[in-house]
C-alpha cells in the first residue's frame, strides 16, 4: 500500500501541491492513503542542529508510516531528510531504515509506476529548479524533466546554472538573508534568461523563496510546482 | 546582529565567475580520466589509511629514519613550534624558506618563529604576497586572489622599494630575484607533505612554482611538518592521488611539480615532524573522521555558492570553504567557531566536486548538533522558534495550533510594524510566502 | 624527550581508533594500465603535451647526432655555461658545449644559481602529460632541475611510457624501496605560477623553458 506524504510547509503554504497530487493519483488509479496523524518529518529541526527535537519527530514518523510500502512526497528536500539523513542521524535507530520506503513524487511516477506520460496538457514555456536534496541526495532531476517533456503543449526549457543552489536552505533563508537574497537573485536571473513564463520544483520550499524574489522584482513569471503541472488536463 | 563576514558577504566581486570558470576547467581535466572510479579508489584508499593510522606511523617513522631522517611527533601547535625552533638552534639558522603549508597556518608557525628571533621566509608566490602585505591567505591554493595587480605593484613599491609596475611577469621576476637570495641564505627549507607513504618513508609534494624543490633542496636542512592524516600506505596509491589532487586542486593533469623525496642524501639533515593539533579528536569522532581523508585540493571552496559570495576571510582561521567549516571547530572547539557550519544551505555541491568523496553535507549538519550541545552562540538564532516548532510538530493538536499562529503572524506581518525577526529577515529581499485559505489536512478532512 | 610526545600521540590514534575494524595495512592497489605503443607515436603525443604547458621537445634519430643538436639548440637560444648531471646521456650529449661541466656532488649553491642552464637526464618520460622524471641523488644533483634557468632534459626513447603508472615511475619507486636517498621529481614542463590574477607567468622560481631532447624514437624514415 502506498501512503501519501504532505510536508507541513507544504500543507501550510502550498497546499495546491498536495492537492494536485491526489488528482494525479487519482487520475492515474494509484490507490493511496493519507494517514492524517502526519506532522512533519523533522527536516527544520535536524538542519538546526537540533537533534534532540528531530528524533522524536523521525520516531514518529516512522510509526505514522507503519507498514506502507511506498511513502511517496512531493518534495525532494523531504524525501532525501528520510532517506539519508535518518540515517546518518542514527544508523542503529528503527527510522534508519524507514529511508528506502521513501520516494520523491517525480521518482516514483517515473520508476517505481513506470509512467512518464501522465494524460497532462499545459501549453506554456515552463522552466524547472532542481532542489538540491532532490538533485544530489536522490538523483531524481532526470525523472522530474522526463515527465515534464512528456505533457503536451509544453516548452521546455533548462534553466541555465542549473546546478547552483536557489539559496533557500531552510532557516539559513532568514538566519543569512543576505547571502540568501544574492543566491536567489542569481537564480531569478536566470529563470528570466530562459523567458520562461513559469517556474516550477519538485520543492515548494524553493519556490516559496523565488517566487517572493520575482514578486518582489515585479516578474510575471508564475511559479508552480511540478504536480499541479502534472495535474493539469 | 553580528558584524561577520557571512552577514555582509563582501567577497570581490569577480570571484563568483572567475570560481565558476575554474570549475568548468577541472571539469573539463577531469573528463579525460575514469573520475568516478578514480574517486571511489582514493576514499577506499584513505578509509583505510585511516583505519590502520597508528601502525602506518609507526611504519612511517621507521623508513624515515632508515633512511637517515628523524621523526619527531607534535602533540600540539606549541610543540611542533617548539621542536621546530629546536631544529632551527641545533643547526644555527637564522631564516627559514617555506614552501606552502596550511598546517603552517594552522600552527602560527611564522609567528612562533618570530618570537624565537628566526625569521621566516614565504617563497610561493601567493604567500610572500600576502605576508609582505601582512594579510591571511583567503584560499587554499590561490593565497593571494583576492589581490589585484595594481594592489600588487603598489605592495611591491611600497614594501621592496622598486619602481611601480603592474605586469604580472615583471613582478613574478622582482619577487623570484628576492627570493633566490633568500633560498641561498637560508639555514632551513620547511615543506609540508601532500603524502607520507608509510611503505618508504617518502615525502610527496606538488606544486607549480618550483619553490618547494628549492627550499627543500637548497638549505643544509630539510624540515617536512606535516598533519599525520596526510599518511597513506603505499607508493602505489599515489597513482590514484596524483591524477586527482591535480585535476581537482587546480584543473592539470599534473602539476609541474610532483617531489618524491626520498631521504636526506650525503650533506643533508632531514627531518618530519608529526603533527597532531586537534587530529586525534576528529578520529576519535565517527561521523567526522571522513573530514581527516582531505586532500587540501580547494574544490570545495571553488564550487560553494557561499564561499564564492565572502571569500576566505569570513571562515576563520586557516581552513575556508566547507571542509573549513568542519575542520576548525573540529579542531579548535564549536563553541566559538561554529558560525560558517550554519553558513550553508547543505546543497551538497562540496561533495559532488570532492575527488575523495567526503560526506561534507552530513558532517555540516552534524557539527551543527554539537553547536548546539555546546550552546555556541551560533547556533542561537531562531533556535527558540525552531524548537518551539518541532516540539509542536509531536501531535496533532499543538500542530493545528501552530499552524494558526504561523497564519496569526504573517497576517499581522503584512500591516504591523511589529514583526518576528524571521520575518523581517525574509522581508528585506522577498514577498512573504501567503498561508493558503485552507490547509490540504482541512481539504482533505472535507473530502471525505 | 620526544619519545614521550611519540608515544602520547600514538596511543590518542590507537584510542581514537578503539572498536574500528581493522583492514590489511599494506596493499597495493592498481593494476597496470600500460598498453603497448610505438615509441615514435608516444613521442609525437610527449611533444604535443609538453607543448601545451609551455615546454618544447626535440626529436634525434640517433645517439651519435645528440651533441650536436644539443649546441644548436644552445646557440639558438643564446645559452653558454652548463652544469651536467652524472649521466652518461647527459655526458654525451653536452660533448660539444664549451661552457660545459659536471655538477659534482657537493658543488656550492651559488655555484649552480649562476650558470645559465643544467642539462639532466630523464629515467622515464610521461608521454600523456609531457613529464620527465628525474633521480638526484647528490646534493649537486638535486639542485639542477630548480636553479639554473634554463633545464635541458635528455632521455632515450625506450624510456617513454604512455602514462602514469607503477611502471613509469620505476625507478623513483624502485629507489625508494631500496633505500635510496636523495630526491626523485616529476617535471612537467616550466615552473609557473598564476598567483596574481589568475595570470599565468613562466619562471616562478625555477627554470623559465624546459627542452625535452628524445633520442631513438622517430618515426622510420
Amino acid at each position: 500500500m502506498i501512503a501519501l506524504f504532505v510536508p507541513c510547509y507544504v500543507d501550510l503554504f502550498w497546499p495546491k501541491a498536495a492537492i494536485a497530487t491526489v488528482n494525479l493519483f487519482e487520475r492515474l488509479g494509484v490507490r493511496f492513503e493519507y494517514p492524517p496523524q502526519q506532522t512533519c518529518c523533522g527536516q527544520p529541526a535536524f538542519n538546526a542542529g537540533l537533534w534532540d527535537e528531530a528524533r522524536p519527530l523521525a520516531e514518529r514518523f516512522a510509526k505514522v508510516f507503519a507498514g506502507y510500502e511506498t511513502i511517496v512526497v512531493p518534495s525532494g528536500s523531504c524525501a532525501a531528510m528520510c532517506s539519508t539523513f535518518y540515517r546518518y542521524m542514527d544508523a542503529g535507530a528503527a527510522f534508519a531504515d524507514i529511508g528506502a520506503r521513501v520516494c520523491d513524487l517525480a521518482t516514483f511516477l517515473v520508476e517505481r509506476l513506470g509512467v512518464v506520460h501522465v494524460g497532462a496538457r499545459f501549453s506554456q514555456r515552463v522552466t524547472y529548479l532542481d532542489g538540491c536534496h532532490g538533485r544530489r541526495e536522490l538523483g531524481c532531476t532526470e525523472a522530474a524533466v522526463k515527465l515534464l517533456r512528456a505533457v503536451r503543449g509544453l516548452d521546455y526549457v533548462e534553466l541555465p546554472n542549473v546546478e547552483e543552489c536557489c539559496g533557500f536552505g531552510g532557516a539559513f533563508a532568514v538566519k543569512f538573508p543576505q547571502l540568501s537574497a544574492s543566491m536567489g537573485a542569481a537564480k531569478c536571473s536566470h529563470v528570466q534568461e530562459t523567458g520562461a513564463a513559469v517556474l516550477t520544483s519538485g520543492d515548494a520550499s524553493c519556490l516559496l523563496h523565488v517566487r517572493g524574489l520575482l514578486e518582489r522584482a515585479g516578474s510575471s513569471v508564475r511559479a508552480m510546482h511540478l504536480a499541479e503541472i502534472l495535474a493539469q488536463t | 546582529m553580528s558584524a561577520s563576514g557571512f552577514q555582509r558577504p563582501l567577497g570581490p566581486v569577480s570571484l563568483p565567475s572567475s570560481m565558476q570558470r575554474s570549475v568548468e576547467h577541472k571539469h573539463a581535466a577531469q573528463a579525460q580520466v575514469a573520475w568516478t572510479a578514480l574517486r571511489e579508489r582514493a576514499h577506499a584508499i584513505k578509509a583505510r589509511a585511516i583505519a590502520d593510522l597508528d601502525r602506518l606511523l609507526v611504519r612511517f617513522e621507521r623508513e624515515f629514519e632508515a633512511r637517515g631522517g628523524t621523526v619527531l611527533w607534535a602533540r600540539t601547535a606549541e610543540e611542533a613550534a617548539a621542536l621546530f625552533v629546536d631544529i632551527c638552534k641545533r643547526h644555527g639558522a637564522s631564516s627559514v624558506v617555506k614552501g606552502k603549508s596550511m598546517l603552517s597556518e594552522e600552527l602560527e608557525l611564522n609567528r612562533r618563529l618570530e618570537g624565537a628571533g628566526i625569521e621566516p621566509v614565504e617563497t610561493d608566490m601567493g604567500e610572500f604576497i600576502v605576508q609582505l602585505a601582512g594579510q591571511r591567505p583567503s584560499h587554499i591554493i590561490a593565497p593571494a586572489v583576492h589581490l589585484s595587480r595594481e594592489d600588487v605593484g603598489a605592495l611591491f613599491r611600497d614594501k621592496l622599494g622598486v619602481p611601480y609596475s603592474d605586469d604580472p611577469a615583471r613582478l613574478i621576476a622582482i619577487a623570484s630575484r628576492r627570493l633566490r637570495e633568500r633560498y641561498l641564505q637560508a639555514g632551513v627549507g620547511m615543506t609540508g607533505a601532500n603524502f607520507a607513504i608509510a611503505e618508504t618513508g617518502t615525502i610527496v609534494v606538488v606544486e607549480n612554482e618550483g619553490n618547494g624543490g628549492l627550499s627543500a633542496a637548497v638549505p643544509p636542512v630539510h624540515v617536512v611538518v606535516a598533519g599525520i592524516e596526510k599518511v597513506i600506505p603505499t607508493l602505489d596509491d599515489l597513482l590514484t592521488f596524483l591524477p586527482l589532487l591535480s585535476r581537482a586542486g587546480t584543473g592539470q593533469k599534473l602539476t609541474t611539480y610532483t617531489h618524491f623525496f626520498l631521504g636526506p642524501e650525503p650533506g643533508k639533515a632531514a627531518y618530519c615532524i608529526m603533527v597532531d593539533a586537534g587530529r586525534t579528536q576528529i578520529l576519535r569522532d565517527a561521523k567526522i573522521r571522513e573530514s581527516l581523508y582531505c586532500i587540501k585540493c580547494g574544490a570545495c571552496l571553488s564550487v560553494c555558492p557561499i564561499y564564492r559570495r565572502t571569500g576566505g576571510w569570513a571562515y576563520g582561521p586557516v581552513y575556508a570553504g566547507p571542509i573549513g567549516a568542519i575542520l576548525t571547530p573540529a579542531m579548535l572547539g564549536v563553541r566559538h567557531h561554529g558560525e560558517p557550519t550554519f553558513a550553508s544551505t547543505l546543497c551538497g555541491a562540496c561533495r559532488e566536486e570532492c575527488p575523495v568523496d567526503i560526506d561534507l553535507p552530513h558532517q555540516l549538519a552534524y557539527m551543527r548538533s554539537k553547536a548546539v550541545l555546546a550552546d555556541a552562540p551560533a547556533a542561537r538564532p531562531q533556535r527558540a522558534t525552531l524548537r518551539w516548532f518541532a516540539r509542536a510538530m509531536r501531535s496533532l493538536g499543538m500542530y493545528g495550533t501552530a499552524a494558526n499562529i504561523a497564519r496569526a503572524a504573517l497576517w499581522t506581518s503584512t500591516w504591523s510594524p511589529w514583526k518576528p525577526e524571521a520575518i523581517r529577515a525574509w522581508t528585506s529581499s522577498r514577498e512573504l510566502p501567503r498561508p493558503a485559505a485552507r490547509s490540504f489536512k482541512t481539504w482533505w478532512r472535507k473530502r471525505q | 624527550m620526544n619519545q614521550l610526545a611519540r608515544a602520547e600521540l600514538l596511543a590518542a590514534v590507537a584510542d581514537a581508533l578503539r572498536g574500528t575494524p581493522r583492514t590489511e595495512a599494506l596493499t597495493g592497489t592498481d593494476e597496470e594500465l600500460e598498453h603497448a605503443a610505438d615509441p615514435s607515436v608516444l613521442a609525437a603525443l610527449f611533444k604535443r603535451e609538453l607543448e601545451a604547458v609551455d615546454g618544447r621537445a626535440e626529436l634525434v634519430a640517433t645517439l651519435e647526432e645528440l651533441p650536436a643538436a644539443i649546441r644548436e639548440y644552445a646557440g639558438r637560444v643564446g645559452l653558454q655555461t652548463f652544469l651536467v648531471g652524472v649521466s652518461d646521456l647527459a655526458r654525451l650529449a653536452s660533448s660539444l658545449l664549451d661552457g660545459a661541466r659536471p655538477a659534482d656532488a657537493g658543488i656550492e649553491a651559488r655555484d649552480v644559481e649562476a650558470v645559465d642552464c643544467a642539462l639532466i637526464e630523464a629515467d622515464a618520460l610521461l608521454a600523456d602529460t609531457g613529464s620527465a622524471l628525474v633521480l638526484a641523488r647528490t646534493r649537486g644533483e638535486r639542485l639542477l632541475p630548480y636553479l639554473p634557468r634554463a633545464c635541458i632534459v635528455v632521455a632515450r626513447g625506450s624510456a617513454l611510457h604512455a602514462t602514469l603508472t607503477s611502471a613509469a615511475l620505476r625507478v623513483a619507486f624502485a629507489a625508494a624501496r631500496s633505500g635510496v636517498t636523495g630526491e626523485a621529481v616529476m617535471v612537467t614542463g616550466p615552473s609557473r605560477t598564476a598567483d596574481i590574477e589568475k595570470t599565468m607567468v613562466l619562471g616562478a622560481h625555477g627554470p623559465r623553458t624546459v627542452m625535452v631532447f628524445i633520442v631513438g624514437a622517430c618515426s622510420p624514415a
